[in-house]
């Protein structure tokens, strides 16, 4: 017989109210359990889509505007291809893509275009109606969102969220925007002749309702040539993780490249951090909420427990039970409730979770292992806290409290 | 002296504020080995005196002195202490633990002084054993009659090895037949083993098994002597 004894016989002895005690604890639980479930993965699916959004982060050349680089007037300011390699080197986080570009008002016929030459293997076919016309390739790793692989696994079926870099591009290859494509009149297969070179359009993009309508996609250094521009770039577009650019993205590449002009795409990264805030900012609020109506109601079930037990408290306090050793039985209790409340709060929020979420939110959700310990830990703190009242004024209960009236 | 209380009083302070006197400058000194009794009519303060002797009540003045240990003043620890290894309680509400086995609440007051819970077990069962209980080891306390849960509760009293039982109105709840054979086995725990019995009762022939008998009135000591000396006058 010891202490640990005699708290557990106590809490068997009593399963309607153990029942009882351990509902608040095991719902409260399962309630952060699911809702931290449900919300890491529609984080992540979150953060798939606003990657989706496009470049977030764009490398200009010292001194040059972003409409600069929209207009690509024929004197527009450049910087050299390696900085790319600059940037790959570093090694930094939270780079999940570099798209190398140069770009160059051109006259076709009898009017002006945008010529952009890209990088198959970097270029980013994130726009989901680029896909429809089959620009799909590589898989792209993101460090905000899980890979694609990871998506397929997770049950994703939109085509939208496989994001993929365009892989091949011959060299005389181009890609025609939907705009320009119709005041060409060309299509698919149809030749183009472009600063006296002559290009085989592979495709016709569908229209985005974007500067891109009005632009002609040529391999990069073919651009180059073309232009005789060697080596150099109009800018960089950059696919940040927006949790990344919060923490000093920014100012890490700035370092990197001292003579560029480096700057968000504003409303893309404010979306995506004001998103990922708001996603924060309820699973905060949830958690608070929890951690009162858990800590109240634990601490309800040990008041009336101590305000039944009162004679039997008094029988331990006759024997030679101190003041700290009630407290402590009775923070033994809370521990021991706490940690069942912990595990049964984990198995059926994240079971809640994984049923609920396809239903409800549309997304796959699985176990995370390492939320088993934040509950059992969440649960325990919830139910010691929830009881630190009740256990002082269970040892406040004088050992006379057992006897007759005097 | 084994226990002295001087000048004992204590006061219980009602909410509307009046103060009333449940003791009044008492002063007893009991002898190890001795069995006192401590009667009285209800309200004279015997159950207060009572707890006050066993570190259940602190007196509001006066000292109390058990082997030279001053307990008057004590913090909880040292009452808990005192309690724990020197003092065995036996009540007339038997105040068994409901959800505990005989064995186990005779095993609680084991706990607090040792560890190895075989041996605590086997002190138990020879406890149990001594009130006449072998039988009834692993009977919840209401699964046994109002006789065997007193004998629980003497067993558990015996369990820390006291040199003190105090008891409160042991027999209170027993028909005449059960309290005789209450009385007789705290009388024979006194008489073989040495030890010290305080006990409050209403019933004279209770108050006969003590060799000091202390009568309370209105919280102050009516009359206290040696049955041995009163038996001479006689």
């Amino acid at each position: 017989m010891n202490l640990f004894n005699l708290v557990w016989i106590e809490l068997l002895h009593r399963k309607g109210r153990l029942v009882s005690g351990l509902t608040a604890i095991v719902l409260g639980i399962s309630v952060i359990a699911a809702i931290r479930s449900v919300t890491v993965f529609s984080e992540r699916a979150v953060a798939v889509n606003l990657d989706n959004l496009g470049a977030n982060i764009m490398v200009l050349p010292q001194g040059a505007t972003t409409d600069d680089y929209y207009t690509a007037d024929i004197d527009a300011p450049t910087f050299p291809e390696d900085y790319v390699e600059r940037i790959v080197s570093s090694n930094l986080q939270g780079v999940d893509n570099l798209s190398p570009k140069l770009t160059r008002r051109i006259k076709v016929g009898k009017d002006n275009f945008v010529l952009t030459g890209i990088l198959p293997a970097n270029e980013v076919a994130s726009k989901p109606l680029w896909q429809t016309v089959g620009l799909m390739g590589a898989e792209v790793k993101a460090s905000c969102a899980p890979s694609n692989s990871k998506n397929q696994s997770l049950g994703y079926k939109d085509e939208r969220l496989q994001r993929k870099t365009i892989d091949s591009l011959g060299v005389s290859d181009c890609y025609i925007g939907f705009i320009a494509a119709q005041k060409l009149s060309v299509s698919e297969g149809s030749d183009l002749t472009i600063e006296n070179k002559k290009f085989k359009v592979a495709k016709v993009l569908p229209e985005t309702g974007t500067v891109d309508d009005g632009r002609i996609f040529a391999h990069l250094h073919t651009v180059q040539e073309l232009l005789d521009i060697d080596h150099q770039l109009s800018a960089i577009e950059i696919m940040g993780c927006c949790n990344a650019i919060s923490d000093g993205l920014l100012s890490k590449m700035r370092n990197i490249l001292p003579d560029t002009r480096i700057t968000t795409i504003g409303q893309i990264v404010s979306t995506q951090i004001q998103t990922n805030n708001m996603m924060n900012k309820l699973s905060f609020i949830f958690l608070i909420i929890i951690l009162l109506v858990g800590g109240i109601s634990i601490g309800n079930y040990m008041w009336a427990n101590v305000n039944e037990r009162r004679k039997e408290i008094g029988t331990y306090r006759m024997i030679g039970f101190s003041q700290s050793r009630i407290y402590t039985m009775l923070l033994m209790k809370a521990v021991i409730l706490g940690l069942i409340g912990g595990v049964l709060g984990y198995v059926i929020g994240t079971l809640a979770g994984m049923i609920l979420g396809p239903q409800l939110a549309g997304i796959s959700v699985q176990p995370i292992f390492t939320l088993f310990f934040v509950c059992v830990l969440l649960s325990v703190i919830i139910s010691v806290a929830g009881s630190l009242i009740p256990a002082h004024q269970a040892s406040r209960i004088e050992p006379y409290s057992t006897m007759q009236e005097i | 002296m084994f226990l002295q209380l001087k000048n004992i009083s204590k006061q219980y302070h009602h909410r509307n504020g009046t103060a009333i006197n449940a003791l009044s400058n008492v002063s007893v000194t009991i002898e190890q080995g001795q069995f006192a009794t401590i009667s009285g009519p209800s309200g004279s303060g015997k159950s207060t005196l009572l707890f006050t002797m066993g570190g259940l009540l602190r007196p509001s003045s006066g000292n109390i002195i058990f082997n030279g240990q001053p307990l008057h003043d004590a913090n909880d620890i040292t009452l808990s202490e005192f309690r724990k290894n020197h003092v065995g309680y036996v009540m007339q509400n038997y105040c068994l633990v409901p959800y505990l086995t005989a064995e186990e609440n005779v095993m609680i007051p084991l706990s607090l002084l040792q560890k190895d819970k075989a041996k605590q077990k086997e002190t138990a069962r020879e406890l149990l054993a001594t009130v006449g209980l072998s039988d009834r080891i692993e009977h919840y306390p209401k699964e046994l009659s109002s006789g065997q849960q007193q004998r629980v509760a003497i067993a558990r009293a015996l369990s820390n090895n006291p040199s003190l039982i105090l008891a409160d109105e042991p027999t209170g709840n027993l028909d005449p037949s059960l309290a005789a054979e209450i009385l007789s086995l705290l009388k024979r725990l006194n008489e073989e083993k040495g030890i010290t019995i305080v006990m409050v009762t209403h019933s004279p022939e209770a108050a006969s098994y003590g060799n000091i008998q202390i009568q309370l009135k209105d919280g102050k000591m009516a009359d206290a002597h040696l049955s041995l000396a009163k038996e001479v006058l006689v």
